[in-house]
């Protein structure tokens, strides 16, 4: 009789500020994109509320934690749910003037992960950013590579909403082993 | 001459004045005018780039007049109404919104959470727009702020 193994399902864990949720990895959909997500773990940094998305917040990656990844599946534009977590993508030569106030690092370049917590959310990431396939170049790319797994905690959806009111939170984002 | 409203950040010691725009939109800068002095916390918009919303009292209905809908420029100042239920869900935790909204950098588009909104234009800034952009900035890494908003 033959022997059959089977993977636990990776999954991350998610540390904003003291509230935490778990999120499941696509990785049957996007392999590559969770393999180097996964590589990089654990990555902290300060999350910040997006502006043009709804109910988004975003994580930035620095140093060498920047992913630049290329294109891994196709995107629809306008198909975001509560709890998607994108990656996205966007090289310093598409973003015009200062990006971002509080990190010189990011005022061009953009590499984050971006965690959809409430509805309404989605339109896209920016009026004049939405997710799309890459340009010719392949530099601007988005990439739903995990959701949260439901029901999403309050106090962690509460937490997100929080960073609008009160600005900037610690984030890590974690294997969960 | 166009009335003058002053917008201050009290806690941060940052003004601007805005002028009405009375002839464009008369009726929305006479209504406007009429709840002056205003003071309540503004939030960074999460729908249209750089602007801020200052929420105001819901039975605030103003008829829609000087409409703008794409290309606010850098100090518009604009009122707009959602009625209740207009968006699936409850935006901003309401299901129903009035509010003033404040463009303060280039890129912005009022929108909701389905698209671009329609919003009455009735007031611009025209001293210190600079000295406000930076505070307005940086209400996304500090969270929302005091603002008063009075006749000058």
């Amino acid at each position: 009789m033959a022997m059959t193994t089977t993977t636990k399902p990776r999954k991350l864990l998610l540390d904003l500020d003291g509230a935490t949720a778990t999120a499941s990895l696509f990785e049957e959909r996007a392999p590559r994109t969770c393999e180097a997500v996964w590589n990089i773990l654990p990555v902290s940094g300060r999350s910040i509320h997006a502006n043009w998305s709804g109910r988004e917040i975003m994580l930035h990656l620095e140093g060498d934690k920047i992913l630049r990844l290329p294109q891994e599946v196709p995107v629809h534009s306008n198909y975001i749910y509560e709890g998607d977590i994108h990656y996205f993508y966007r090289a310093s030569s598409l973003s015009r003037g200062k990006q971002l106030a509080y990190s010189a690092q990011f005022q061009r370049e953009l590499s984050e992960f971006a965690i959809f917590y409430g509805e309404p959310a989605g339109e896209g990431l920016s009026a004049y950013d939405p997710p799309r396939t890459p340009h010719l170049d392949g530099v601007h790319v988005v990439c739903k590579f995990a959701a949260l797994d439901r029901p999403i905690p309050e106090a962690f959806r509460l937490k997100c909403e929080s960073t609008r009111h009160e600005g900037l939170k610690p984030l890590t984002v974690s294997r969960l082993e | 001459m166009n009335r003058r409203i002053r917008l201050s950040f009290a806690s941060e010691g940052v003004s601007a004045l805005a002028e009405l725009l009375d002839d464009e939109a008369p009726r929305t800068a006479d209504a406007i005018w009429g709840l002056l002095p205003l003071k309540g916390r503004v939030v960074h918009d999460i729908w249209s780039g750089p602007q801020l919303l200052l929420h105001l009292d819901s039975s605030v209905q103003l008829p829609a007049e000087n409409m703008l809908i794409y290309h606010p420029v850098p100090g518009d100042i604009f009122y707009y109404y959602r009625p209740p239920h207009y968006y699936r869900g409850a935006p901003y935790g309401r299901v129903e919104s009035a509010e003033l909204g404040i463009t303060y950098a280039r890129d912005s588009r009022p929108q909701g959470p389905r698209g671009p909104k329609a919003v009455n234009l009735f007031g611009t800034i025209r001293e210190n727009l600079d000295g406000f952009a930076r505070v307005a900035a940086r209400t996304i890494e500090e969270g929302s702020k005091d603002l008063s908003v009075e006749r000058a």
